[in-house]
């Protein structure tokens, strides 16, 4: 268990998983502050242009949260 | 009984002397502008509608930063971006070797863009819902950084004493844009949009409003 954890790979694994899981709740916060602005202020379609790259924005970052799941 | 005062009849030339002159403001000579996604400018803009907005209130114009101002966040993505291929170039040219599997790789390269991609979207949005609204009653900045902060000023266009603009230096005279300031009454914030484009153009019609006691329009 301790050799497992001085494991360099281990380690880099943890590292990057635990990097892109805060960016995908960093993501999430620009899609709610993203959401918030446009109820200040909607500018006909390029609102809905803004909020749907930032929604693109979110589902990018989980899915490569998972991705690196997946295969490190 | 003799008459003390007879009224003198209106000819056409007097009655032309008494009409009330044309409103010749220039919220009246605006035209109408799209606010698509890259607009910096528009007057009129149909489809724009802020949170306190009143229903008989009418947007006259809309103005954020000139697109101009995001050339150099513009230009750092792209460098970054070419970042991982000069490397890629340099590991070739030199023959040095990688210690990381393969997969990690991928997995940094794709992290890598993404944030470059969020740093570009950051930018764009800070862009984007920074601006000043000017309508028939007020005027509206609403400031937008740091992602999670943003202040939302207003002050009615009877409030303000006074407004200038300056344009200086050859990049701002040469894409026409400026800053205008807005001086309002008393203890209130003044208002400021700064690198707007045209900004003759709004602090004339900000000056049109000045000492009317109510909105016009």
């Amino acid at each position: 268990m301790l050799n497992q954890l001085f494991n360099t790979s281990f380690l880099i694994r943890a590292a990057a998983l635990i990097v892109i899981l805060l960016y995908v709740i960093f993501s999430l916060i620009v899609l709610n502050q993203v959401r918030v602005m446009n109820k200040i202020i909607t500018q006909s379609s390029a609102s809905f242009l803004v909020f749907l790259t930032a929604a693109i924005h979110s589902i990018l970052a989980v899915s490569l949260f998972v991705f690196a799941l997946a295969i490190l | 009984m003799p008459d003390i005062f007879v009224e003198p009849k209106k000819t056409k030339q007097h009655e032309h002397i008494t009409q009330p002159q044309k409103d010749t403001s220039l919220s009246r000579r605006l035209g109408q502008q799209s606010a698509h996604l890259f607009a910096t400018y528009c007057e009129n803009p149909p489809g724009v509608f802020f949170e306190t907005e009143d229903p008989d209130e009418k947007i006259l114009l809309l103005v954020k930063r000139h697109f101009i101002t995001n050339v150099p966040w513009i230009i750092t993505a792209l460098i970054l971006a070419l970042i991982p291929l000069a490397l890629n170039i340099v590991f070739t040219i030199t023959n040095a070797p990688f210690t990381l599997p393969e997969r990690f790789i991928t997995v940094f390269l794709l992290f890598y863009y993404l944030a470059i991609f969020g740093y570009a979207f950051i930018n764009f949005i800070t862009w984007f819902y920074n601006m000043t609204i000017v309508t028939q009653k007020r005027i509206v900045d609403i400031d937008f950084s740091d992602i999670v902060y943003h202040d939302v000023a207003q002050t009615k266009l009877t409030l303000v004493e006074d407004v200038n603009y300056t344009q200086s230096g050859f990049i701002r005279t040469f894409f026409n844009y400026g800053d205008v300031f807005v001086q309002t009454a008393g203890g209130k914030e003044n208002i400021e949009a700064l690198a707007i484009p045209k900004p003759a153009i709004m602090a004339q019609l900000v000056a049109d409003f000045i000492g009317k006691g109510a909105h016009s329009g």
